[in-house]
């Protein structure tokens, strides 16, 4: 008897072994698969506050919406160092307020990020310190904060597999990913459950617990289209299920794979608005 | 009247033979109804936070309501800490509040499990360690933690980092005091602030899944139905009480390790440290002065009836009588405040009243010769009868209360009410059932209380005698305190109720001394525009009135937030620190900018302080307490300068809209709320103990008598309130109409006795001696019991609760004087003779009967 549980317990013991492995061999995947060198991109951040009553969800406000131009490259011997420029379009008196921003693969260096206040005509660096704690910045106001919009790293997480399902008519696999000790201190979220899509190596939808052990954000990815042989989301929604409140981010246009001079991610094009535009209307032709 | 009082005198006779036929399914059916209700006893919540006064429906709560749906929760746990070596930045200091701000930071860190811990319901944390100040170097923003992981480790590190924290605007007063030797952090809780309904509960772990997106069409612009132009409002959890306790416990295991309180003494404060503290405070309490007031009651007994059974009988009935009143709250799941101490011992009283009514009558019956069954018969028509109309009197007085709109009153004059009919019903029942089991009867014969007699013997002197000199002396004294009566002041502090010397009065001591002060009120604006926040000329004016708040005459305020204080540290900041920039931009762009960097920085506290479409701000005030009457008088003020310098605003924002709520609010409403309940809830029942007496003895006369010695105890109460300084407030407004209830009780047997005995007396001074002879022991035994039961209350840790006992026993005390001396006079000087004895003359008295029987 007690041979047979301990065999049983052997077993359970390497199928979990196993359910990690291949759960870190399907996330190697996703993070490998190929998603453009450059991002040339306008998007739309839509926010608003939602109510669900009888069983049906609906917005409970005026929705407000921010529009932008986005340009991203991807650096680095993996290419996942990432440079990225943000520049408001609307609303009116938000116009022209733009960030750029510096991301590393490098575990412990943190990211670089300056601003630019249009109406003060000022640049500034951001610098948030180095702390072990979790980001409160929020991406332009909207749901999605800073460590939604950074670079994935891998080693990062450790993973377990639960299982397949279907999700959204997909054959998905669902995985939970657990931040490891170092990213869990500085982690808005205490684990992430994902849904990856088998065949395309894609996460559809992420739900994210927060320190305390609570949902609190849905992230889904929709809308997927193929442009020049790759997959892109033209529709990410983050649901703040805590705040009940809802960003719509949409690529209203976007080309990949376009050559971003290095020039362009610098300063200059925060301030130089003339230099700016001049060089967005080379990739006129956005879709 | 006659017919109807006459059948239910008949059916109280009839009951003991009743009970005795059918006593196995009677004393069976109220086992079991004990037993179902008992069991609902331990469900019993106390609530006595100072929301929980107002109904649901209040407007004052109404408007706090959706104040909190705005700009979400405030039940806040506020920690004072005290450096023991006298500096929260010396580094033993620095270390344990590290400790500690990790400790509940990092509590689930490695810790993936789907186990709730109490502490998942604070969700910030706020402390030296890491809030962030905006800092301009060169041409860099710094917006990192003002200690966060790295401990400054040398001397001149510390005194940069107190430099800085001190110089900040908003951090002194809140997170360190001047000094630097008290400290705060800041734990944000969820407790009634999570939204409620929209997502299906029990995600497993394993599963993730049934999540609202499953259903949604993300094709769709939003994902789901855009904005129809209806104003939709939020609901939150209600949180469940027993939550508040869990999470402070946790707390405080934190709290108390010796690494951290062996360097710093913790207080912490806020709404959920009250909730704990009273949850379990007000049961301590009750258990430790409800065991006085059993052990005097027993004292009593012995003293009266020197016979077990009589002992026994009552304490079984006032057991059985909690049990069901206990049972009948708990399953109503009504929480209950402090005041539920005075149900339980009014329940304590009238079912030893009752109990010792019915006892001393059948005693007393029996010594006359007539045997057991004959002598219970005879009791339940005559005792019973008295019992149902004063405990009626009693009920009414209680239920009065019901109608106030503050609820802990309302829900205390509901459960004594049922409680005291309750006792009644239950004593009626068992008695009988009782004393035919184990009767209290012994041929040894009477027993007297000398005081007792004494007084009664003092009183027929007296009223007999110079009936027209007592009422002179009770009209002399009623004018004294009448004059103390107008000199009453009406207060109420929440603070100030908790004894001097509890450790959590002492917390609260401290945030009023050293740091921001525990008076909250909150300005609500709604200019009904979005962007209206973006104007630089409402941020003007919003500032103009931080600055009055804080610097105005007299003014107990130590700190303000709004969005304005923001605004003025980011456009410093933007300015390289320049102190001159500490304003607020004129430009409308800038500022729109210089908010936006704030919303990018932190999204949380920008909505805690402007809505998402910035139409909706808030001001934040904290302030040294402040008690009911001054609290008014600030919201006043407020108001005032609200009216008067907010006008320019109006051709911009047509509409809008400024709201005072908050503690402070809630407080100032009280003091309306208290006043006006002491005058309704004393007319009413005035007014219908009155009609109750007319009813009862048929006669106007005697209705309009039997008012005037249930008043004078009040007016002297109130009077020696006056004269003392004490408030009327919370729980001594409960006075009144608790003691004219009770008081009536003395007046009804006075009087039932003295219609009886005009049908047997030739003269009302006779008709009078007898009266009093027979029911005066039983007024000054009751009423004994009463005071003493109530004075028990000075044991409390609640001043509220002490003085209400005091005063009460002063009243109960005045009562049975009163109905001892003044009723009787009256009587005699009115010639109260029930339109029987048209021939009665008024003339001295029949000799006294001098042995009184008990």
């Amino acid at each position: 008897m007690k041979k047979t549980a301990l065999i049983c317990l052997i077993m359970v013991a390497f199928a979990s072994a196993a359910a990690a492995g291949q759960a870190r061999e399907i996330m190697e995947k996703v993070d490998n698969r190929n998603d453009g060198q450059t991002v040339i991109a306008h998007v739309s951040l839509t926010t608003f506050r939602y109510m669900t009553q009888n069983g049906k969800t609906r917005a409970m406000e005026q929705a407000r919406i921010k529009r932008m131009t986005f340009v991203k490259k991807d650096e680095g011997p993996r290419e996942k160092d990432h440079k990225s420029v943000s520049i408001l379009r609307e609303p009116k008196s938000e116009q022209g307020i733009g960030f750029l921003q510096y991301d590393y693969e490098e575990v412990g260096k943190e990211t670089d990020q300056w601003m630019y206040l249009s109406a003060l005509g000022k640049v500034k660096r951001i610098v948030a310190g180095n702390d072990n704690e979790p980001k409160t910045g929020s991406y332009f106001g909207s749901e999605f904060n800073y460590e939604d919009m950074e670079a994935y790293n891998l080693d990062d997480f450790t993973y377990t597999l639960l299982g397949p399902e279907t999700y959204r008519d997909t054959d998905c696999w669902v995985i939970e990913a657990v931040p490891v000790l170092r990213k869990a201190k500085k982690s808005n979220y205490s684990r992430q459950i994902l849904w990856i899509d088998k065949d395309r190596d894609m996460i559809l939808k992420a739900v994210l617990f927060n320190r305390n052990g609570k949902k609190t954000k849905i992230i889904m990815s929709g809308n997927i289209e193929t442009l020049d042989g790759i997959l892109v989301p033209r529709k990410i929604v983050v649901d703040n299920v805590e705040s009940r409140r809802r960003t719509v981010l949409l690529y209203e246009t976007i080309v990949l794979n376009r050559p971003v001079d290095d020039e362009f991610l610098r300063v200059r094009t925060l301030t130089d608005k003339g230099y700016r535009e001049r060089k967005l209307q080379e990739f006129k032709d956005l879709k | 009247m006659e017919t109807w009082m006459n059948n239910l005198n008949h059916w109280f006779e009839q009951l003991p033979g009743l009970l005795r036929r059918h006593r196995f399914s009677v004393v069976m059916l109220f086992v079991l109804i004990t037993v179902g209700l008992g069991a609902g006893a331990g469900r019993i919540v106390i609530d006595n936070s100072l929301e929980s006064f107002f109904r649901d429906n209040d407007p004052v709560k109404k408007s706090y309501d959706h104040f909190k749906t705005v700009f979400g929760g405030d039940e806040y746990i506020y920690i004072v800490y005290k450096a023991k070596d006298g500096d929260i930045f010396s580094e033993a200091s620095l270390g344990a509040l590290k400790g500690v701000y990790d400790e509940l930071t990092q509590y689930r860190l490695g810790d993936i499990s789907s186990e709730p811990s109490p502490l998942d319901h604070i969700v910030e944390i706020k402390s030296l360690i890491n809030i962030k100040p905006i800092e301009a170097r060169g041409d860099a923003l710094y917006s990192g933690c003002l200690i966060g992981d790295n401990l400054p480790g040398t001397s001149t590190q510390r005194e940069q980092l107190r430099e800085k924290a001190l110089k900040h605007p908003d951090f002194p007063y809140v997170f360190l005091s001047p000094d630097c030797r008290y400290g705060g952090v800041l734990l944000r809780t969820d407790f009634n602030s999570e939204l409620a309904g929209t997502e299906p509960e029990g995600l497993s772990r394993e599963a993730g899944g049934g999540d609202i997106d499953d259903h949604d069409d993300l094709a769709e612009p939003l994902g789901f139905e855009s904005w129809d132009g209806k104003v939709l409002t939020p609901d939150f959890k209600k949180t469940a009480m027993d939550e508040y306790p869990l999470l402070i416990s946790a707390l405080r295991t934190i709290l108390k390790k010796n690494t951290y309180s062996g360097v710093l003494e913790f207080h912490p404060v806020g709404k959920p440290v009250l909730m704990d503290f009273f949850a379990d405070a007000v049961m301590n309490d009750m258990g430790r002065i409800m065991g006085w007031v059993l052990l005097l009651i027993l004292g009593m007994l012995v003293v009266l009836f020197r016979s077990l059974s009589a002992v026994v009988w009552p304490l079984v009935l006032i057991f059985v009588t909690l049990v069901w009143v206990c049972g009948i709250i708990g399953w109503s799941g009504v929480p209950m405040s402090i005041m539920f101490q005075i149900i339980v011992f009014l329940i304590l009283a009238v079912g030893v009243a009752d109990a010792v009514h019915f006892l001393s009558g059948y005693l007393y019956i029996r010594n006359t010769g007539l045997c057991h069954v004959a002598a219970l018969d005879r009791v339940m028509k005559q005792s019973g009868m008295a019992c149902f109309l004063t405990s009626l009197t009693t009920a009414v007085g209680l239920f009065a209360l019901a109608l106030v709109p503050v609820k802990p009153i309302a829900v205390f004059g509901l459960f004594s009410a049922i409680g005291v009919m309750t006792a009644f019903v239950l004593t009626l029942v068992f008695i009988p059932l009782m004393l035919d089991v184990w009767s209290p009867y012994s041929s040894k014969g009477k027993r007297h209380v000398r005081v007792i007699q004494g007084l009664v013997g003092h009183a027929v002197k007296t009223v007999t005698g110079k009936p027209g000199w007592v009422i002179a002396v009770f009209a002399v004294l009623c004018a004294f305190f009448v004059n103390g009566l107008v000199k009453i002041r009406i207060d109420s502090d929440d603070i100030d109720v908790l004894k001097k010397g509890l450790p959590l009065r002492e917390s609260y001591e401290m945030v009023n001394e050293y740091l921001g002060g525990s008076g909250t009120m909150e300005i609500a604006l709604d200019f009904k525009t979005a962007d209206a926040l973006k104007d630089p000329l409402v941020l003007n004016h919003m500032e103009a009135l931080q600055d009055y708040l804080i610097n105005h005459a007299g003014s107990r305020v130590v700190k303000t937030q709004s969005v304005v204080n923001v605004v003025k540290e980011s456009n410093k900041a933007l300015h390289n620190g320049d102190d001159h920039f500490n304003t607020i931009p004129q430009e409308p762009d800038v500022l729109a900018q210089t908010l936006f960097l704030f919303e990018n920085a932190n999204p949380a506290d920008r909505r805690r302080l402007v809505t998402d479409d910035y139409a909706q701000a808030r001001i934040g005030i904290h302030s040294k307490n402040l008690s009911s009457v001054s609290a008014l008088a600030f919201k006043d003020q407020v108001e005032h300068y609200i009216e008067l310098h907010f006008k320019p605003l109006e051709t911009r924002y047509p509409g809008f809209s400024v709201t005072l709520t908050g503690h402070m609010a809630l407080l100032a409403a009280m003091l309306d709320y208290i006043s006006w309940s002491q005058i309704k809830s004393f007319g009413l029942t005035l007014i219908v103990i009155s009609l109750i007496l007319f009813v009862v003895f048929g006669n106007a006369k005697a209705g309009l008598i039997a008012v005037i010695p249930n008043v004078f105890p009040i007016v002297t109460t109130f009077g020696i309130m006056g004269y003392l300084d004490i408030p009327l407030d919370m729980d001594t407004l409960l006075i009144a109409p608790v003691i004219i209830g009770l008081a009536v009780d003395d007046t009804i047997h006075f009087l039932t006795h003295y219609k009886l005995a005009m049908d047997q007396c030739t003269t009302l001074h006779a008709a009078v001696t007898h009266s009093l002879n027979e029911a005066g022991h039983a007024i000054c035994f009751t009423s004994l019991i009463l005071a003493s039961g109530f004075s028990m209350f000075v044991l409390s840790f609640h001043n509220g609760l002490s003085h209400f006992g005091i005063l009460s026993a002063a009243a109960i005390l005045t009562a049975c004087i009163a109905d001892l001396y003044l009723l009787p006079a009256l009587c005699v000087l009115v010639h109260l003779n029930f339109d029987k004895g048209g021939g009665i003359e008024h003339r001295a008295s029949a000799p006294l009967t001098r042995d009184f029987q008990a």
